[in-house]
Parts: C-alpha cells; sequence; structure tokens
C-alpha cells in the first residue's frame, strides 16, 4: 500500500484553487474581449473612412471617365448597375441624361470595399464647330420682310451633292435659327424650323411672318468660340485689278490686304489656308472660290468690304468648300475717306456656298441674297427677300473644330437606394457581379448600335479616319475628336 | 495519528510569510502591468478617436468646398491672408438650363468653445446651426501669439482653424489638442488642399 505524499485537502476546500483560476481567467478573458472590441470598433471606423474615400475617387475617376467620353462624342454612359465598370479593387458606373441640347448630367456610382458614394456633374458639350450653332446671331438675329430661313442636307440620301431648288421646306430638314438676344422676324419673313432667342430673349413675329418650329428660350446662352489665328509667312499687299484673272493656289500666306478691282477676278483655288488684314472686292471685281481639289480657309482680321456690284462665284456650289471667318470688329475709318466703316460690309451679289463666321460683327446679307451652308455672325441680318439655307451636312465638316467640354454643377448625391442596402464589404457581392468577367472603364462605354464617321487625332498627333460600325472602333485610339457623325445602323 | 494530523492543519509563520510576499509580488506586478497598459491603452484610443476626429471634421469640410463655387467663398482675399470663417454657396446642379445654387453656407472657428461650427443662412431668419467638432486649439500647432510665422507655414498667428483661398484652392488647416492620459495633452495638425469644383 503506497502512501500520499500530499493527502487530500478536506472535502470544502477541493477545486477551490481551480474555481479562483477560472474566475480571473474569464476575468481577464472578459477585459480582453471588451478591449478587443473596442479596438475593432475603432478599426472598423476607420476602414470605413478609408473605404469611403476610396469609394469617393472611384465616383470622382467616374465623372472623369464620363466627361472623357462626351468630349470624344459618346453619350457619357459606363457601365450600369448591372456591368459596372471595374477599377482597381473596386468599380463604379454611369448614368448620362441629356438635360437640355447639349447639356448632360453625369451620375457616377463608385464603391470599393464598405464605402459608397455618388456624385453628379453637369457638363456643357460646345464645339468650335461653326455649323453647332445653327444660323445664329449672337446678340441678334433681324430678318427683313420674305426672308426665308430653312436647311437641306447637301449630302443628300446617298450622299451625293444635292441643292435645295425643289426641295419642300415644310416637308425637309428643319433650321435651327438661334440667338443669344431677341429674333425679329419682319412681313411675310419664314423660318421653317426652330427660332430659338436667348434665355432672356423672345421672338418677334409681324404680320404674316413664320415659324414652322418652336420659339421657345433657349436653358443658356451659347458661347461663340474664338478664332485662332493662323500662323503663316507674311505675303505682303496683294493688289489685283489688271482687269485679268489670277490664280492663287499652293502654300498660304498672311496678306496685308487683298484687294480685286474692277472687271478683275481672284480665284482662290484649294486646298488653301489664307489670311489677310482687309479683305476687299470693289464694284464688278470677282472672287471667286475654286474648291474642286479642296477647301479654302480665309480669315480676315481687320475689314471685309465686299463692294455693291462685286460678285463672288463659288463653281462647285459646295458648302464644305469655304470657310470664311472674320474677326475683325469696331467700326472706324478703314479707308481714310472720313466715314465710318463697319468691320463686314457685305454688299456682293451672287449666291455664297460655305460657312461665314463672323462672331463680333454685324452680318447683313444685301437684298435677295442666298447663302448656302452656314453663318454666324454677332448681329445677323437678312435684308428682305435674302436666304440662308443651312446645310445640315456641314455638321462635323469642319476639320480643325473640335469639341470642348465645360463642367456646370458639381454636386455630391445620394447614394442609390438599392446599393444603400447592402453595405457589405465585397462590392461584386452586394451587386451580384462576377468581378473576373467586368470590363475595364474604356470597354464599358455605352454599346452604341451606330454607323460612326470620325476623323480624329491619335496619341501620336496623327489625323485618321474612320467610318463603319462604332462597336468596331477602339475610343481609346482618339486623343482628339474633330469630326464626328452618327447616324443610326440599318437593319439591311 | 492524532499527532500527524495536527501538524498538517497549518502553515508556520516563515511558510505564510513567504507566501504572503510572493503573492503581494505577483499582484503588485499584475497592477502594475494592467494599469501601465490600460494607461497606454487610453492613451492610444484618446489619440486615435482625436486623430479620426479630425479626419472627419477635414473630409466633412472639404466635402463641403468641394461643392461650392469658387466664386461665392467670402471673404475672398488672396494668399497669405488667412481666415478663420469662411462663406460660400453649394451648387445644387442645373435646372431649366440654369445653375441653381444653394442656401448661404458657412464654416467658422468659435474660438471661445473651440469648435468648428457649420452654419446654413446665417444671420437669417431660418439659420440652421451644428457643430462640427470640439477641441479645435486657439492656435494652430507651433504658432504663438507674437506676431511672428512660428510654425513656418507661411502664415502668421494662424488660428486653429485657417482657410487659405488661392485662385479656387482652398488650403484648410486644422489643429485639435485634448488632453491624454497622464495630464498629457494630445495634439494633432492636418493640413489639406481643396478645389472648388463649381466656377
Amino acid at each position: 500500500m503506497t502512501k500520499r505524499l500530499h493527502p487530500l485537502a478536506p472535502c470544502s476546500r477541493r477545486g477551490g484553487v481551480l474555481v479562483a483560476t477560472l474566475v480571473a481567467v474569464l476575468a481577464v478573458g472578459g477585459l480582453s474581449v471588451c478591449l478587443l472590441e473596442l479596438d475593432s470598433t475603432r478599426l472598423r471606423r476607420q476602414v470605413a473612412s478609408i473605404d469611403n474615400k476610396r469609394a469617393f475617387n472611384l465616383a470622382e475617376a467616374g465623372l472623369a471617365e464620363g466627361r472623357f467620353a462626351v468630349e470624344t462624342g459618346h453619350t457619357g454612359t459606363i457601365g450600369s448597375a448591372a456591368a459596372p465598370a471595374r477599377f482597381g479593387d473596386g468599380l463604379f458606373w454611369v448614368t448620362a441624361t441629356e438635360i437640355a441640347p447639349n447639356v448632360i448630367g453625369l451620375e457616377s456610382t463608385g464603391m470599393a470595399g464598405t464605402g459608397r458614394a455618388t456624385l453628379s456633374l453637369v457638363v456643357r458639350r460646345t464645339s468650335r464647330d461653326v455649323a453647332a450653332l445653327g444660323v445664329f446671331g449672337s446678340q441678334q438675329v433681324l430678318l427683313g420682310r420674305r426672308a426665308r430661313v430653312d436647311a437641306y442636307d447637301s449630302l443628300g440620301a446617298r450622299g451625293a451633292p444635292k441643292l435645295p431648288e425643289r426641295f419642300d421646306p415644310t416637308s425637309g430638314t428643319a433650321v435651327e435659327l438661334r440667338s443669344n438676344g431677341d429674333i425679329e422676324l419682319s412681313d411675310d419673313a419664314r423660318v421653317f424650323g426652330d427660332a430659338i432667342p436667348g434665355p432672356d430673349g423672345s421672338v418677334e413675329l409681324r404680320d404674316d411672318a413664320l415659324v414652322t418650329g418652336s420659339t421657345s428660350p433657349a436653358p443658356l446662352e451659347a458661347e461663340l468660340a474664338v478664332i485662332e489665328p493662323l500662323e503663316l509667312p507674311a505675303g505682303g499687299d496683294l493688289v489685283h485689278a489688271s482687269g485679268a484673272r489670277r490664280v492663287i493656289a499652293g502654300d498660304g500666306k498672311a496678306y496685308g490686304e487683298i484687294r480685286v478691282g474692277k472687271n478683275s477676278t481672284l480665284v482662290l483655288r484649294g486646298p488653301l489656308q489664307l489670311s489677310t488684314a482687309r479683305l476687299r472686292v470693289l464694284d464688278k471685281g470677282k472672287l471667286e472660290i475654286d474648291c474642286a481639289s479642296g477647301p479654302v480657309e480665309l480669315h480676315v482680321t481687320d475689314w471685309l468690304d465686299l463692294h455693291d456690284g462685286s460678285k463672288l462665284a463659288f463653281p462647285d456650289e459646295d458648302t464644305r468648300g469655304l470657310r470664311l471667318l472674320v474677326s475683325a470688329t469696331g467700326s472706324r475709318d478703314r479707308d481714310g475717306d472720313g466715314a465710318v466703316d463697319p468691320p463686314v460690309r457685305f454688299l456682293a451679289d451672287g449666291t455664297f456656298f460655305g460657312s461665314l463666321y463672323a462672331p463680333a460683327a454685324r452680318l447683313a446679307l444685301p437684298r435677295g441674297f442666298q447663302l448656302y451652308g452656314a453663318a454666324a455672325a454677332g448681329i445677323l441680318q437678312l435684308d428682305d427677300d435674302a436666304q440662308i439655307h443651312f446645310d445640315v451636312a456641314l455638321h462635323g465638316a469642319d476639320p480643325s473644330a473640335s469639341i470642348t467640354i465645360e463642367p456646370l454643377a458639381w454636386k455630391v448625391v445620394e447614394i442609390p437606394r438599392e446599393i444603400a442596402r447592402d453595405l457589405g464589404e465585397d462590392p461584386f457581392a452586394a451587386l451580384d457581379v462576377p468581378k473576373d468577367e467586368l470590363k475595364p472603364p474604356a470597354q464599358a462605354y455605352e454599346a452604341a448600335e451606330y454607323e460612326l464617321d470620325v476623323k480624329y487625332v491619335d496619341e501620336t498627333g496623327v489625323e485618321r479616319k474612320f467610318k463603319g460600325r462604332e462597336r468596331d472602333f477602339d475610343w481609346r485610339l482618339a486623343k482628339e475628336v474633330r469630326k464626328l457623325r452618327r447616324r443610326e445602323e440599318k437593319d439591311d | 495519528m492524532a499527532a500527524h494530523a495536527r501538524r498538517r492543519g497549518g502553515f508556520t509563520l516563515l511558510e505564510t510569510l513567504i507566501a504572503l510576499t510572493v503573492v503581494g509580488l505577483v499582484l503588485g506586478n499584475i497592477v502594475m502591468v494592467t494599469r501601465s497598459t490600460s494607461d497606454a491603452y487610453d492613451e492610444e484610443m484618446s489619440k486615435a478617436s482625436l486623430e479620426l476626429q479630425l479626419d472627419q471634421t477635414l473630409d466633412r469640410i472639404a466635402l463641403a468646398l468641394m461643392a461650392a463655387s469658387a466664386s461665392s467663398l467670402q471673404p475672398l482675399v488672396a494668399t497669405p491672408a488667412f481666415h478663420s470663417t469662411l462663406s460660400y454657396s453649394q451648387s445644387l446642379g442645373v435646372q431649366d438650363g440654369v445653375v441653381v445654387h444653394g442656401a448661404p453656407e458657412r464654416i467658422s472657428l468659435r474660438i471661445e468653445n473651440g469648435e468648428v461650427v457649420w452654419i446654413e443662412r446665417p444671420d437669417e431668419p431660418g439659420e440652421r446651426m451644428a457643430t462640427w467638432t470640439r477641441s479645435v486649439r486657439d492656435f494652430l500647432e507651433g504658432e504663438l501669439p507674437n506676431g511672428i510665422d512660428d510654425n513656418h507655414n507661411g502664415l502668421v498667428d494662424e488660428s486653429g482653424l485657417s482657410f487659405v483661398i488661392d485662385a479656387g484652392l482652398v488650403r484648410v488647416l486644422l489643429t485639435l489638442e485634448r488632453e491624454g492620459a497622464g495630464d498629457r495633452r494630445l495634439t494633432y495638425t492636418r493640413e489639406s488642399l481643396v478645389r472648388c469644383r463649381n466656377s
């Protein structure tokens, strides 16, 4: 029989140490749990704060991407809640809404971790393309008696040139006659389309004057682009008064004055870029634009003076053949005869084909004059019986015109309810979307079923063209869009 | 048997003293460790909480100023002047083609209470106010009211909340100070540069 070295404690003391130890362990454990809980709460708050910042940054990235999408001719919509764009560890999608013509609202929602953020940006799309303004008078538009403004498509259904002599203005393309101020129509004047005054302007119709479309004011004033001066070698003065025919072609020059005298003809043969301080065509002088081989761009910086009896000739009758840009401004005595001369005196006979842009001057088309193409001026006036036939084919035809985006309003908005319900740590699970199958932002632009005709500049600065289905065009190639035409795809 | 039982019924004085000493030492150590851990934890918690409070306040201010229209900022005095109060209007969006601005708002430092307050429609009948944070220092960290740029940030005697405006950019500086464990003062400073998204 063995003897216990440490005999058992009395029954009343058995397990006392165990109980005491257990109590101590439980107390320490409880304290630890409390501390851990406190610490993890603090950590969660910090992580939530970081996630919210990340979500905010993702939403900002979405707005930037949406803005770029609008700039490159897309709608601005990128992905959707059902198929968002993947970006880093998070995702975003952008919804674009056309609030007013060329005013687009972008709403971007970003999700990262438990963070959610939704931002809104309203942008205005402006184009340096003269035709984008329609027929435009910045301060005022005045239509004389029986004056007429309408629109047509010179490319026609098959792209063949078509003059509007026989088109029916009541069933044809509608024009947009715009102003930042008032529009006044004298007796029997006609606008076949919309007459859109400025936000505070109005349309005044005298006896039997007619506007077939809307006369509602524009929500915002349109902005006139500044004329970028051409950098050309100086060419002195060009005075042509020999009575013969003279052709200018090839490399352009910057002239001090181009003057065409009596019974003389000056031909500007495209492709050609010219700049002159003064362009004067005197009585019985003739200025001919030959654009069979390419367009002519003519900048006039001080004085456009087309005398009564002067003639403009356009043998090709192509509205894309001439861009006449007049940056002249202010009235003063320009020829030293003691009389004040306006920056633009337009008294020529004939018919004008092309775009005429004089943002700081009054452009008054003389009685019976016809202009095919586009016209924008500080004040646009059509004397009695004058006509403007706006060519919708000019939209996007200006190779130097690019689209610019102006931000109007940015704000934080409430996150959509459907995503506010689930604030789980995995945004992909919250939206129930497969992370690996989501597209990056550049490939998540709204799928468009359009025929695209785009002229763009790639990242190396080279101008390129693409014509075909939009889905076949990689928009990442376009760093700047210079021309854009979209037509809905036909099923046949 | 009786003698044996008596011998096992208690401890000698020496045993008791040794046991008490050991237990005392152990308990003392436990108390010391617990206290220092608790102090350290409290201090860390205070620091973290103050930092979080600072970050959240600065984020709130930044967000408000991002949505503000740059032209509505008042007072619009260019750098290096600073302000402890900034008024602005936020853009609410575009309605009927016109940009709509919200009611005037103001973010202000109340030095007497060490509070940053946000006020909607200040000095108007419908005025609404909320305190965004407390524990704001009278002067920014490192700055003394002596007419000298003590903390070398280009500003002289700047307050605990300072706005510096520079062409649509607002530099926001904020210092929070609070008593930590052991009467130590915890001071944290943050700076943020915010661009007003609306013109």
